[in-house]
């Protein structure tokens, strides 16, 4: 498993889907996403790293642990700073992914969704449905759109010149168009309790692809908290790869236990062991929308999720990209859980931050790093504005910015 | 006395700071929020070495004025990582153009010299196995961590009593023709004894909107930045061949790297575009193929706030007293603002105009017809 670069705190999967490529794995092929590779994935087991003392150690200071820090004596204040770049859990160059494994996004059912909508609103279209759902194989049949193209394409970035940036095989295309739907699906929402970093806190979703890769040991304890309109889904995923469940509720816990990875999970009533934790809670993927212009805000009613209020008169947002409520009771947040996974930034963190009077989300991010590493908030922005919001503050959110998800410098310089 | 400055990035609140501690009142005016424009959107190169000796000498002094921010901001930490410049050159005639300032750089204590392909490769090592170079110029450079600058910045200046008025400055009020204060959006005034414009890429339409002539015009630059790996560089890495472009890695160990587009219209605007993806991929990974598996994670824009001579605009506007500019950067904001605003601090409580400051008169271009040139090569915008 991969490391966080400031706590060196080991990362499991968690979507997945390469929303932020904590879970790639080496493999003889490359680096793949754990739930592609062989059973076992699922039980982490963190890589020998000497630097773990150390990131335990920054977890007790702030991500402006620098701020009076490292100046004296003032000539090795450089020095400090030179250092401090080595301490970084992140990958070698080297080491990066190979291109030829790296997960394509592929058009699925949900295309239908879109076609159907687009039907409906009778609009003088020419389409792209790019479909973020299904990650990492080409399985999936064309949706049927511009078909070569969208088929393994990504769509990397929305333009408010109405200009899609897809990237495929054949290099970049910018795609011109009248009117778009985005039909982007939707992603994990993390609980904001205690233990919500450990490896073993998995997605629904995430689980049904370690399921179906075989990933799964039959008899594996889990907890599951899920909306009720997800409980059917959890059942039959549960049922289908002989897991146990230990534990379900739209309820969050109060806290995940474990040190290292999910042992159990704690509620007022009491205390249960588990080896998984499956949120099948969802934050609708909207970034695309975002990027090309359309507006949102947290949601108020139960537990917030970032969701769409107002779109450009050329864009439509269908299906869970459109969900307006997470369907499931809030919960306090705890001070020590993660509310970003990829720069440790914590709840207590935000907290800290407004006291000092950065209280405005372009600031926190700035100020923390939150919403800024590799997943570039999909994971956390949710939870971020809502710790604003608690706070009397502006929560609407950061200024999106294509790309909606990583590409590499080969893939973008390829074709033209 | 009482200042109003318009525009909360690391000019206006460098310069607030710097009139606090000359016992000046200040009040910054910011329409978003601090460090919202160019402030946030630069990657904090500190480079010593110009192409012109007035820049040369004020960049080595602006240089080590940042050296002093962290004692002048009460210990705040603003992140300077001592680092190289390594201006990488494709063309002969590049190379003999700069070969001459060597002198000049000497002089003013640039720490720069020009080196040949090997020392360069040995220098930044990704650059193996791109397109050979045929020498370049290694200057000694920083790097500053732009939010941890201005924050050191910022919270001096709230810690020393500066008011920070968020809302949207519309344009210097006057009494007999005399500066006097900002009009805000809101229909507030905000008065003053003097109004400083330090509104980064809206400074030349703040002037205007003002009523006086500035020649300064925003032009994009945009950038984009990759997820983190294991530091490979440490070094600030520009090039102007093909087109201009450059790259270093950040102390969180991102690539942030851009190429720029040789006709790239004047123009406020803070939008990403799809070009800017494949057009700097494309010439990055000629220079530089092993960087080729690195994931961009994000892409972002600013403007360069650029006046017809890439100088920027420090004092008072001639058309209008009381009203002054610290602005024109011409990207070079972060490199000239701490340094800029302590000499205009001074110059505003009395203590007269540094001769430094001369060739940056905001009054230069009158009666002059000079307009700022999107299309020029680097180069040839120094040319005298």
């Amino acid at each position: 498993m991969s490391a966080s670069f400031r706590f060196h705190r080991p990362r499991g999967p968690l979507c997945g889907r390469g929303y932020c490529f904590q879970c790639e794995l080496p493999t003889a092929q490359g680096r793949e996403l754990a739930c592609q590779v062989s059973p076992g994935a699922v039980k982490p087991s963190p890589r020998r790293d000497p630097l773990r003392p150390l990131g335990a150690l920054a977890g007790r200071f702030p991500p402006w642990f620098y701020e009076s820090r490292m100046l004296r004596p003032a000539p090795l204040r450089g020095v400090s700073l030179h250092v401090l770049r080595y301490l970084s859990a992140a990958p070698p160059l080297s080491a990066c992914p190979s291109r030829s494994a790296t997960p394509r996004v592929a058009v699925t059912t949900p295309a239908e969704t879109a076609r159907e909508t687009a039907a409906r609103h009778e609009l003088p279209y020419s389409e792209i449905h790019v479909d973020l759902a299904v990650v990492g194989s080409a399985r999936c049949p064309p949706g049927g759109f511009l078909a070569d193209l969208a088929h393994g394409s990504l769509a990397a970035g929305l333009y408010p010149d109405r200009t899609l940036g897809v990237v495929s095989e054949q290099g970049l295309t910018a795609v011109r168009f009248e009117q778009i739907v985005i039909s982007t699906g939707s992603y994990e929402r993390l609980p904001p309790i205690a233990g919500n970093d450990l490896p073993g806190v998995l997605g629904l979703e995430a689980i049904e692809a370690y399921g179906a890769a075989g990933a799964l040991r039959a008899g594996t304890p889990v907890a599951m908290w899920v909306p009720q309109d997800q409980r059917i889904r959890a059942q039959a995923c549960a049922e289908r790869y002989g897991l146990s469940i230990v534990w379900m509720d739209e309820r969050a816990p109060d806290a995940i236990t474990g040190r290292g990875r999910v042992r159990g999970v704690v509620t007022k009533a009491r205390q249960v062991s588990c080896e998984l934790f499956v949120a099948a809670v969802r934050q609708p993927a909207i970034e695309l929308a975002l990027t090309g212009g359309a507006t949102a805000e947290l949601s108020s009613d139960g537990l917030p999720i970032l969701a769409v209020t107002s779109t450009p008169e050329w864009m439509r947002v269908v299906g869970s990209a459109a969900a307006r409520t997470s369907g499931v009771p809030d919960v306090p947040a705890a001070d020590s859980a993660f509310a970003c996974l990829c720069e440790d930034v914590r709840i207590g963190d935000l907290k800290d931050c407004v006291a000092q009077g950065f209280a405005d989300p372009e600031l926190i991010k700035r100020r923390t790093g939150a919403m800024t590493g590799p997943c570039q908030g999909k994971l956390c922005s949710a939870q971020v504005l809502t710790a604003l919001r608690e706070l009397g503050c502006d929560s609407s959110p950061i200024r999106a910015r294509p790309l909606a998800r990583p590409v590499s410098l080969a893939e973008l310089a390829a074709g033209a | 006395m009482r200042s109003v400055i318009v525009g909360a990035g690391i000019a206006g609140i460098a310069l607030a700071v710097e009139l606090r501690k000359l016992g000046w009142e200040a009040t910054v005016i910011e329409a978003r929020y601090p460090g919202a424009g160019n402030s946030t959107r630069n990657v904090g190169r500190i480079r010593r070495m110009q192409l012109t000796e007035d820049l040369t000498e004020y960049s080595c002094l602006a240089s080590d004025k940042w050296k002093t921010v962290a004692r002048l901001t009460g210990g705040h930490n603003p992140l300077l990582f001592d680092t190289r410049y390594v201006w990488v050159m494709y063309e002969q005639a590049e190379l003999d153009t700069v070969a001459a300032m060597v002198p000049m750089w000497k002089s003013y204590g640039a720490g720069a010299r020009t080196v040949d392909a090997a020392k360069v490769l040995k220098a930044v090592p990704v650059l193996r196995g791109g397109e050979p170079p045929v020498g370049g110029v290694i200057g000694a450079a920083a790097i500053v961590h732009h939010d941890a600058a201005l924050y050191a910045y910022l919270l001096h200046a709230r810690k020393s009593g500066v008011r920070f008025e968020i809302s949207r400055a519309l344009a210097v009020e006057r009494t007999a023709g005399r500066a006097s204060g900002v009009v805000l959006t809101d229909g507030r005034t905000v008065s003053g004894d003097v109004v400083v414009n330090a509104a980064g890429g809206l400074a030349g339409q703040f002037a205007r909107d003002s009523g006086v002539s500035a020649p300064n015009q925003p032009i994009r630059r945009e950038v984009l930045v990759t997820e983190p790996s294991r530091p490979f560089m440490s070094a600030a890495v520009t090039f102007y061949r093909p087109q201009e472009g450059w790259f270093n890695q950040t102390v969180r160990g991102e690539l942030v790297a851009g190429v720029v587009d040789v006709d790239e219209p004047l123009g406020m605007s803070e939008e990403s575009s799809f070009r800017f993806l494949g057009r700097t991929a494309r010439v990055l990974l000629e220079k530089a193929p092993r960087l080729a598996e690195l994931k961009v994670i994000r892409q972002w824009a600013g403007v360069y706030d650029t006046t017809p001579d890439k100088r920027p605009l420090v004092g008072e506007y001639p058309e209008r007293p009381g009203f002054f500019a610290l602005n024109g950067w011409s990207g070079r904001g972060m490199l000239l603002a701490p340094l800029s605003a302590e000499l205009l601090a001074r110059q505003l409580a009395g203590g007269g105009r540094d001769r430094l400051l001369k060739p940056f008169d905001p009054g230069r271009f009158a009666g002059q017809e000079a307009a700022v040139t999107a299309h020029s090569d680097y180069y040839s915008g120094y040319a005298h």
